[in-house]
């Protein structure tokens, strides 16, 4: 049995007093506050921090940095999304690999139709998810901007001219960049399309009897031994 | 001595002086008084980091 201090008793007594005492008080400016919203009276603002607000004219404090940083930042947003894009088809090319690995058995049983169909869909997703993947080092390389070998000494050199070289330089890459991930992101919607079709036409030519030894659209009749 | 234009901010002497080492390690070749860079110079392949242009 744990026998409390007298004093701390009165401390903790008081201590909950307090919290009591200010939690009613903010309960009741919160509820001063909504009588005034709903008799419908004005509600106190305070007064905006000089110290936060912007000047009247904040435009002046952007620079030509300030678009360099932009066009950069949007740039590497799109290049990461092609990154991701890649990593989701070397993804899908695995996983189609691996379906059709573990359903070999399952794609033979079925009769020629959906067998074949079944095999175009899985060759057809596997070719385009590394056509998808390998489209980028072929013809269109997505382009990083800027080459800082190159572009600290022109800066150093030639100042506000090479910033304004890689302003549009950054520009117009990112606009390229943009055409290559929504191409990309297509050809990863097609692939899983097709991945998926497979599937279903594994399961459904199945459901259906048509494996081998039944022809489709006929019951297959399972006998218990 | 690089000179930097008027308009811009001024670059500091050690920041001249390793834009010289870079030019010198990468082989860049400096660009003259009025001379710009071509277009997508400052462009480099994200898969293969070669620059588009090789004409520094």
């Amino acid at each position: 049995m744990v026998v409390e201090h007298e004093a701390g008793q009165h401390v903790r007594i008081f201590i909950n007093l307090v919290r009591e005492v200010a939690a009613l008080f903010a309960a009741l400016g919160y509820g001063i506050e909504q009588l005034r919203y709903v008799f419908g009276l004005p509600i106190p603002v305070p007064p905006a921090n000089p110290a936060q607000s912007l000047p009247g004219d904040a435009t002046q404090q952007l620079g030509e940095d300030f678009l360099l940083t932009t066009s950069i930042g949007f740039n590497q947003q799109v290049v990461s999304n092609i990154d991701a894009i890649d990593a989701a088809l070397i993804g899908i090319l695995g996983a189609t690999g691996a379906f059709a690995v573990l359903a070999v058995d399952k794609i033979r049983e079925l009769a020629v139709w959906p067998r074949w169909i079944a095999i175009s869909l899985f060759g057809l997703s596997a070719v385009l998810s590394f056509a998808g993947y390998a489209y980028g080092f072929i013809s269109d390389q997505p382009e990083d901007v800027p080459r800082p070998a190159l572009f600290v000494p022109d800066f150093a050199r030639s100042g506000s001219k090479a910033l304004a070289r890689a302003i549009r330089t950054a520009v117009r890459t990112s606009e390229r960049n943009m055409r290559i991930r929504t191409r990309k992101r297509i050809i990863a919607l097609v692939t899983v399309a097709l991945l998926i079709s497979g599937a279903v036409v594994i399961t459904y030519a199945r459901l259906i009897g048509g494996a081998v030894g039944t022809a489709v659209g006929e019951v297959q009749v399972v006998v218990p031994s | 001595m690089i000179m930097p234009e008027r308009n811009v901010q001024p670059v500091s002497d050690a920041v001249k002086e390793m834009a010289l080492q870079l030019e010198r390690e990468f082989g860049i070749r400096p660009l003259g008084a009025d001379e710009e860079r071509a277009d997508d110079a400052y462009a480099v392949g994200h898969y293969t980091g070669s620059p588009k242009l090789r004409e520094c």
